[in-house]
């Protein structure tokens, strides 16, 4: 049985960047303006379009497609290596933006984040004059060729829905009066949480848009999906979503901590993926150490260049945090790997997170000696910047820039 | 990516830098446009990168905060990237 409920009184913004990685460095580099650029990792030719400009979008070139399909698309398309550096102070930048307007701000990516501006929108003469001061912001203060699109909305469901109706640079809001006109011409798959599978299952049985599940029973619906699917499928084609938006200061426990690594030559040599494994074991413990966390369980992902991905992990009786520890347990994972291709990408990290203070302390081991070796080395890096002193054994890695990850 | 020692003349006013001029191989050239300001932290240092314009042309420089000391990093052309 499903009742839907009226749509509330919350004015919820979500703020979504426009082509976000290629719109800040064509704002760096004006020669990349009004061009067909994507932005991809360290290795242009066997990387992915990390992001697209609008103009390469224009063309057809998406998010997540790999280079030589995009060059074939556009042969003038200009690829740029990312530079995470500019995109988080953006980012941090974008924050202090918002913060000027509420105190509700809730980080959901590196380029997107829900603001509740319900208690504050009327300061600042409604919420379409918000969206209008946020972008002037933006404009002054990051640069006029990044650019945002607002949805506005009783929900943060909706809110999403509606920031995607103006793109680029648009602002939409989605109220009581226009909510079924706007939502019933919307894709399914374009709402959180309903992927091609569900779609494709709706689609067999006659279903093909939200106006077709409210006219749908729930018993229906509850015999195809089960109960909290049903009900899910309800909420959406209702409007219905989620209302609260986190404070920013409320961050979500980190569950776990991660790096991964294009390798600069495709190999199949055990030194160099042992090598590298060891550098972003040093990283992600560092990272671990520096949250005041140790973790218990250990991953590792190898990226087969013609296909398929290798994965191994294993859960220790105790949290660990420092590099060797973790390597120790990777070298027993790739004693059990067998190679069946090139590797070109590497990757490892912790998760099963608690904090560092529950480590117990062992009867035969010297933490204390330990622990002031550690704190000596981070020192040294925290001051002098990220392995700055290193095990011999990463002299043999590759030097650049890695991908960083934290759930 | 460059990494050059430059001279530069720049004003240092209400918190915020703006260089003005820059000397790159005793070459001076006017900063017409500041298109983009990021800093990023690297251990206890702090840098601070301009992508910046001149009539013709566009450069990323950055300014060590504890050296005190301006270096060109990069060179943008029509057909910067690949």
């Amino acid at each position: 049985m499903f009742t839907p409920q009226p749509l509330g009184s919350k004015t919820i913004f979500h703020i979504d960047y426009d082509s976000f990685f290629a719109s800040v460095e064509q704002q760096a580099n004006p020669f990349l303006r009004g061009k067909p650029v994507i932005v991809t990792g360290y290795d242009i030719q066997r990387g992915i379009a990390a992001a697209a400009s609008i103009q390469a979008k224009k063309l057809g070139i998406k998010t997540g497609m790999p280079y030589f399909k995009a060059i074939e698309i556009c042969p003038t398309l200009i690829s740029v290596p990312g530079d995470f550096t500019k995109y988080n102070h953006i980012h941090k930048k974008s924050l202090e933006i918002f913060s000027r307007y509420t105190d509700l701000i809730e980080v959901f990516s590196i380029d997107e984040a829900f603001l509740d501006l319900t208690k504050t929108a009327e300061l600042f003469g409604g919420a379409g004059e918000v969206a209008r001061k946020i972008k002037q912001d933006i404009a002054q203060e990051i640069g006029e060729v990044v650019t945002c699109s607002i949805g506005s909305a009783p929900n943060k469901l909706l809110a999403k829905i509606a920031s995607e109706l103006k793109k680029p640079n648009g602002f939409f809001e989605i109220t009581k009066t226009n909510l079924f006109e706007v939502i019933d011409s919307v894709k399914l798959t374009d709402f959180c949480g309903l992927g091609p599978r569900t779609e494709e299952h709706l689609n067999e049985s006659g279903i093909f848009s939200l106006k077709n599940i409210r006219e749908t029973s729930y018993d229906t619906l509850e015999k195809m999906f089960g109960p909290a699917r049903a009900t899910y499928l309800k909420q959406v084609s209702w409007g219905m979503g989620e209302i609260e938006v986190a404070k920013l200061e409320d961050k979500p426990q980190v569950k776990s901590i991660s790096h991964q690594h294009t390798l600069e030559k495709r190999t199949t040599s055990m030194r160099v993926i042992r090598s590298n494994l060891r550098r972003l074991c040093e990283m992600v413990a560092e990272r671990t150490r520096k949250k005041g966390l140790a973790g218990r369980t250990i991953f590792m992902g190898l990226r087969i260049h013609k296909g398929g991905y290798i994965f191994e992990r294993t859960t220790l009786r105790k949290p660990v945090n420092t590099g060797g520890e973790m390597f120790k347990e990777i070298e027993k994972m790739l004693k059990k790997v067998r190679l069946y291709g090139e590797i070109r990408l590497v990757g490892m990290g912790i998760t099963n997170l608690t904090e560092e203070r529950n480590i117990q302390l062992d009867l035969f081991e010297d933490r204390k000696k330990k622990e002031k070796i550690l704190h000596a080395y981070d020192d040294i890096n925290n001051r002098f910047g990220s392995l700055t002193i290193f095990p011999a054994e990463l002299l043999k890695a590759d030097t650049k820039k890695t991908g960083a990850f934290e759930h | 990516m460059l990494n050059e020692p430059i001279q530069v003349l720049a004003l240092f006013r209400n918190n915020k830098i703006i260089p003005l001029k820059f000397v790159w191989n005793k070459r001076p050239f006017l900063v017409d446009t500041i298109n983009f300001v990021h800093e990023v932290q690297n251990g206890s240092v702090k840098t601070v990168n301009f992508a910046i314009a001149t009539k013709t042309d566009a450069y990323q420089i950055s300014f060590d905060t504890k050296s005190l000391t301006w270096r060109l990093c990069d060179v943008y052309t029509p057909t910067s990237g690949k």
